[in-house]
C-alpha cells in the first residue's frame, strides 16, 4: 500500500503515485490497447513522439489514467494524516498536553456514561440473542414508548418526579452540550492573559491555529458572487438547472474526477447527486456490479451479525432513531435508519478512524479472559448520529447505498466533529474558528450575548454538530453537504453557523433575554444557506 | 362618501382555523341571514339551494360550495362522469395528453353497487387482483375493506341488500380495482392530498395551492393475506392513523410535497419526477372539466376541493377522490401553518376587494385576470376564460 514518505516534495510523491499507477491492471490494459492501435500501419514511428499524447486522448485513456491517478492521490494523502501505515508516536498525534489529557478524560466519561446505562437498563455490553433477551429487549422498547407518550401527557412545566438520567436527555452515551463542555475545560497551560485582550470572550480557551479570513476566502472561491450556484440560480436565471444537468453529464460522459470535483464546488443539480456523490466519495471503487455485488454480501454479514448478537448500544442507537424520526422531514426513514446504523456499530472499517477521535473502548467477557474491541466499529452511538444519515436517505433509496455512503461520509467527516485534537478539521479548532470568526465581524453581537449570559457557541455548536441536518430544510443541507464534498472541508460548518449568526445579528442585539435569542433560532427552515455563505464571505 | 362596511361572515361550527382567519381581516361574525361569506358544511348548502328555500341570495354573497358538487365529490358520480367525459369528447385533442390517455386512464376501474354488480362480477372473474369496497358517500375510512374472494363480496352483497327489509334506503357503495404495488418511501405507503379552488365551472377557473403533502402509514407495507384487515398498512386517512400505537403526533404522519419532490427528483431523477407532478395537474384539470357541464354553476359559489391521489411504483397518479370538505384540523404546528395559509390564500382569491360595498361583484371577480388577483400561494391550473381571450379578444371598455 502505497503512501508518501515523511515531508514529501512533489517529486517524491510524483514517484510514489507513478510507482502506484504502473502496478494497476488499468495500466497494463491501457498499453495493450494503446500496443494494439499503433501497430496498425497507419502510424508511422517517426510521427508516434508527436502524436501518442493526442491519440491516446481520443482514445479515452487520458481521462482513464486521469481518474486513476486522481484516486490514488486521494487515497495517498487519507493514508497520510491516517494512522494505518505504523502506529505514530504519541507525542505527534497529540503536540499538547491538556488536549491529551481531555482526550483520556472524554473516554472516561464515555465509558463510565456506558457503564451507567448498562447497569440502568440490566443490560450487558453485549450478548448472544435469546429468546430471553428479545423478551427483555420488547420490554424495553415498550417501556420507551409508553414514558414518551406519558411525558407529553404531563407536560406542562412539571418538574418531572425522577429526574431523567442525562443519558436520556442527551438520547444516547453523549449528546452536543457534553461535548461542548469537555471543549471549554480544556486550559491552556502556558498562554498569559496580558497577550490579547479578547481572551476570555470565547468559550474556547485553547489558542488553536485557525485559517484566516483571507485563507478562507481564497480556499472558498468556487463561492464567488460572481460564479452561479446550484442553489442560488435556480429561480434567478432560466432553464439554469437543465443547463447544469447537461454539464455535469458531459463530465460524467468524458471528464475527469478532478473536473467533476471542481464543477461540484457550485453545487450539483438535485438529480445529478446520486451520481455524482457516488463518483467523488469513492474514486477507486468501479461503480460496476460486481462491486456492487460485493458491497451487498458485505452489508448482509453484518446484518447477520445483528441478528446473532445485540449489543447494549443497539438501545442507544434506537433511542437516537426515535429521536430523529420525530423530525416531520425524518420520520418516513426510521426504518432504513435502524438497517443502516445497526450494522454500522458491528463494521470494523470504522475502527482506525474512530481511533483518532476516542481510543477505542474495551469490554471484557464475564472471567475478563477476551478483552475486545467495543463496539467493533470504535462508534459510540450519540445523539445525532441518525441526523447524519438520514439526509441520505433522500438520495439514494438502496439500503445498501445508504450504507456505504454514510459510512464513508463519517469516516471522513463527521468522526472529525467528535475528535478532541488541537490539529486543524477538529472539534476544537472548528469551535475556536467559529467565535474568531462572529467575533472579529460582529463584536458588538458577542458582546450583547455575553452580556445577556449566552455565548453563540452555545447556540452554534449544535448546528454544527449534526452538520445542519434537522435545522435547515434538507434541501438546504444537500447544497451544503455538496460543498462539503467538492472541498473536501468541514470548514464550511463553522462558516455556514457563523454566516447564519450574523444574519440576525441586528435582532439579537434588541433581545433582552437569552430566551429571546434562542427563539429567534429556533425555526430555521426558511434560510436559504449558500447565499448567506457567499454574503458572509464575499459582500 | 359612505363609511366601509365590515364584512359579515358565518360559519357553522367554530373552527378555530376559520375564526382566527376571519377575525384578523377585521370581519364581524353574524348568525342571521345578513352574512357576506358563508363557510358551511355540504348539508347547509343544500338547504340553502333547495326548491323548498324561501331566501334567495344577494349579490354580496358568497358561499363555499356548489349546490351539486356531488357530481364531483361522490365517489360513483365522479367516476361516471370521467367515463362519460371520455365518450363525448373521444375526437377531441384536446382531452388526451401526451401518451394519449384521458383522465379516465388515471381513475381505477370502477363499479357501482348494487346497479353494476353483474358487470363486476364478470370482471372479478377475468382477473386476480384485489378490490376496495367504499361506501359511496363517506370519509374518513369508515365502512371500507378490501376483498380477496369471490364468497367475501356475495356474501356481503346478500346480506346488504337482498335481505334487506324494505323502505330503508339503499346505500350505494364503489368497489375499485386495489392499487396493490403503490410507490413505497421508506417501505410505507402514502397518498397525496392536494387543495384545488374553484371559483366558477363554466368558464372554468381553478387554482392548485403549491403547500400539498403526503400522508403516510405508520407501519411497512405488505400485501399479506394476513394484513389485509389491518387498516393500518392500508389506508392512509389520519383519521385511521391517528388510533394507532405508532402514529406520532409530533410530525402527524404527513410529509410536505416539497420533501417528496426533493425525494423523487434525487432519487429517481428529474424527467421521471417532473413527469408525475404534470399528469397530477393534468388528471386534476380534466376531471374539472368532466364536471363542467352538469354542476351548476351559480354565481354565489366557490369551493375548495382536497383531492387525493395514490401513486404506483411505476410513478402513474391515480384519482382516488375528491372532497368537498377538506378537513381544516390540524395534528401538528406546521400542519396549522398549512391549513392556515391554504384558507387565507382562498378567502384572499375568493373574496373581491373592498367587499361588500365594491363595485365588483363576485359573479365578475370569480373570473378577473389572473394577473390582478393575490394568489399567494395558488398557482393557475386551468384558466377558460383567459383561453378564450386569446382566441377571440373582446372588445373591452
Amino acid at each position: 500500500e502505497e503512501c508518501y514518505p515523511e515531508g514529501a516534495t512533489m517529486q517524491q510523491r510524483a514517484e510514489v503515485v507513478l510507482k502506484a499507477l504502473k502496478q494497476t491492471t488499468l495500466a497494463a490494459k491501457i498499453k495493450r490497447e494503446v500496443k494494439d492501435e499503433i501497430i496498425k500501419s497507419k502510424y508511422t514511428t517517426n510521427s508516434l513522439g508527436t502524436n501518442l499524447p493526442k491519440l491516446m486522448e481520443e482514445m479515452g485513456c487520458t481521462v482513464k489514467l486521469m481518474n486513476c491517478i486522481n484516486g490514488i492521490q486521494e487515497a495517498c494523502k487519507e493514508r497520510e494524516t491516517s494512522a494505518t501505515v505504523a502506529p505514530t508516536l504519541p507525542v505527534l498525534d497529540e503536540a499538547l498536553d491538556s488536549v491529551r489529557e481531555a482526550k483520556k478524560r472524554w473516554r472516561q466519561t464515555l465509558q463510565d456514561q456506558l457503564k451507567r446505562v448498562s447497569v440502568d437498563l440490566d443490560v450487558p455490553f453485549a450478548r448472544l440473542r435469546t429468546q430471553r433477551s428479545e423478551i427483555a429487549r420488547h420490554t424495553r422498547e415498550v417501556m420507551l414508548n409508553d414514558n414518551d407518550n406519558g411525558q407529553h401527557k404531563d407536560d406542562e412545566g412539571k418538574e418531572d418526579h425522577d429526574p431523567k438520567p442525562s443519558y436520556k436527555k442527551e438520547g444516547g452515551v453523549f449528546g452536543s452540550n457534553t461535548l461542548l463542555q469537555h471543549i471549554a475545560e480544556i486550559q491552556p497551560l502556558n498562554h498569559m492573559s496580558c497577550n490579547t485582550r479578547i481572551l476570555g470572550w470565547g468559550m474556547v480557551p485553547l489558542e488553536v491555529a485557525t485559517p484566516s479570513l483571507e485563507e478562507l476566502i481564497s480556499f472558498f472561491s468556487g463561492l464567488r458572487l460572481t460564479t452561479r450556484q446550484c442553489g442560488v440560480d435556480e429561480v434567478l436565471k432560466e432553464k439554469f438547472t437543465e443547463e447544469k444537468i447537461r454539464q455535469f453529464q458531459s463530465i460524467l460522459h468524458n471528464g475527469t474526477t478532478a473536473e467533476l470535483r471542481q464543477n461540484s464546488k457550485q453545487g450539483v443539480p438535485v438529480s445529478m447527486r446520486k451520481v455524482v456523490w457516488k463518483t467523488l466519495l469513492s474514486p477507486l471503487t468501479m461503480n460496476g456490479q460486481c462491486a456492487k455485488d460485493k458491497r451487498d454480501a458485505y452489508l448482509h454479514l453484518l446484518q447477520q451479525d445483528v441478528v446473532k448478537a445485540e449489543l447494549l448500544l443497539d438501545d442507544l442507537v434506537k433511542w437516537d432513531i426515535r429521536e430523529c424520526a420525530n423530525d416531520d422531514k425524518y420520520f418516513v426513514f426510521d426504518d432504513l435508519l435502524e438497517r443502516v446504523l445497526l450494522p454500522l456499530l458491528r463494521d470494523p472499517y470504522c475502527k482506525p478512524y474512530m481511533s483518532k477521535a476516542v481510543e477505542t473502548l474495551k469490554g471484557a467477557d464475564k472471567g475478563h479472559n477476551d478483552v475486545l474491541d467495543y463496539p467493533p466499529s470504535g462508534v459510540i452511538p450519540y445523539q445525532g448520529l441518525a441526523a447524519l444519515c438520514a439526509p441520505l436517505c433522500f438520495i439514494f433509496t438502496d439500503v445498501s447505498d445508504v450504507y456505504f455512503m454514510f459510512r464513508t461520509m463519517f469516516c471522513r467527516y463527521w468522526v472529525k466533529l467528535q475528535t478532541l485534537s488541537s490539529k486543524p478539521d477538529s472539534a476544537i479548532t472548528l469551535c475556536k474558528l467559529f467565535e474568531r470568526l462572529v467575533q472579529t465581524f460582529n463584536p458588538d453581537v458577542v458582546y450583547h450575548c455575553i452580556s445577556l449570559g449566552m455565548r453563540p457557541l452555545e447556540l452554534a455548536f449544535p448546528w454544527i454538530f449534526t452538520a445542519f441536518s434537522g435545522y435547515l430544510e434538507v434541501d438546504q443541507v444537500l447544497h451544503l453537504w455538496d460543498r462539503i464534498i467538492a472541498y473536501d472541508s468541514i470548514q464550511l460548518l463553522p462558516l455556514a453557523a457563523a454566516a447564519i449568526f450574523l444574519w440576525r445579528g441586528r435582532c439579537i442585539l434588541q433581545c433582552d433575554t437569552v430566551q429571546d435569542v434562542k427563539n429567534l433560532f429556533s425555526d430555521c427552515s426558511k434560510l436559504q444557506v449558500i447565499p448567506l455563505l457567499q454574503y458572509f464571505l464575499f459582500a | 362618501m359612505s363609511r366601509e362596511t365590515r364584512v359579515k361572515y358565518r360559519i357553522e361550527a367554530d373552527k378555530g382555523v376559520l375564526v382566527s382567519n376571519f377575525e384578523r381581516r377585521g370581519w364581524a361574525r353574524t348568525h342571521e341571514e345578513d352574512w357576506n361569506v358563508f363557510w358551511t358544511t355540504v348539508w347547509t348548502v343544500k338547504m340553502i339551494f333547495s326548491p323548498e328555500a324561501s331566501v334567495r341570495l344577494g349579490e354580496a354573497q358568497i358561499i363555499n360550495h356548489f349546490p351539486n358538487h356531488h357530481e364531483l365529490t361522490r365517489k360513483d358520480c365522479m367516476v361516471k362522469n370521467v367515463k362519460r367525459y371520455k365518450k363525448d369528447n373521444e375526437k377531441n385533442q384536446s382531452i388526451y395528453n401526451q401518451d394519449v390517455e384521458t383522465v379516465a386512464d388515471f381513475v381505477p376501474l370502477t363499479y357501482s353497487l348494487p346497479s353494476d354488480y353483474a358487470l363486476f362480477i364478470e370482471e372479478y372473474k377475468k382477473t386476480n387482483s384485489l378490490w376496495i369496497v367504499k361506501p359511496a358517500n363517506r370519509a374518513q375510512g369508515k365502512g371500507i375493506f378490501i376483498v380477496t374472494k369471490l364468497g367475501q363480496i356475495t356474501k356481503w352483497a346478500k346480506q346488504k341488500w337482498l335481505q334487506g327489509e324494505s323502505g330503508i334506503s339503499k346505500e350505494q357503495y364503489i368497489i375499485s380495482k386495489y392499487i396493490e404495488n403503490p410507490l413505497l418511501i421508506g417501505g410505507k405507503k402514502f397518498d397525496l392530498r392536494f387543495y384545488v379552488l374553484v371559483t366558477s365551472y363554466r368558464p372554468l377557473r381553478a387554482y392548485i395551492h403549491r403547500e400539498g403533502f403526503a400522508r403516510f402509514c405508520t407501519v411497512a407495507y405488505n400485501t399479506d393475506v394476513g394484513d389485509l384487515d389491518n387498516l393500518f398498512v392500508h389506508l392512509t386517512n389520519v383519521a385511521v392513523q391517528k388510533q394507532g400505537d405508532e402514529y406520532n403526533d409530533k410530525h402527524g404522519g404527513k410529509w410536505n410535497v416539497n420533501n417528496l419532490r426533493l425525494y423523487l427528483e434525487s432519487s429517481l431523477g428529474k424527467e421521471k419526477s417532473e413527469k408525475l407532478f404534470n399528469t397530477i395537474n393534468f388528471v386534476i384539470a380534466h376531471s374539472l372539466k368532466a364536471c363542467q357541464t352538469v354542476i351548476t354553476n351559480d354565481r354565489h359559489c366557490f369551493e375548495l376541493y382536497g383531492y387525493d391521489l395514490l401513486v404506483d411504483s411505476s410513478l402513474r397518479p391515480w384519482l382516488i377522490e375528491v372532497n368537498a370538505s377538506p378537513s381544516l384540523s390540524f395534528t401538528t404546528p406546521s400542519d396549522r401553518m398549512l391549513k392556515c395559509s391554504v384558507l387565507s390564500d382562498t378567502i384572499d382569491v375568493v373574496v373581491p376587494p373592498g367587499m361588500p360595498d365594491s363595485e365588483r361583484l363576485y359573479k365578475d371577480h370569480r373570473i378577473w385576470p389572473v394577473g390582478d388577483l393575490p394568489l399567494n400561494g395558488f398557482q393557475v391550473l386551468v384558466d377558460e376564460a383567459a383561453d378564450m381571450e386569446r382566441k377571440q379578444p373582446s372588445q373591452r371598455k
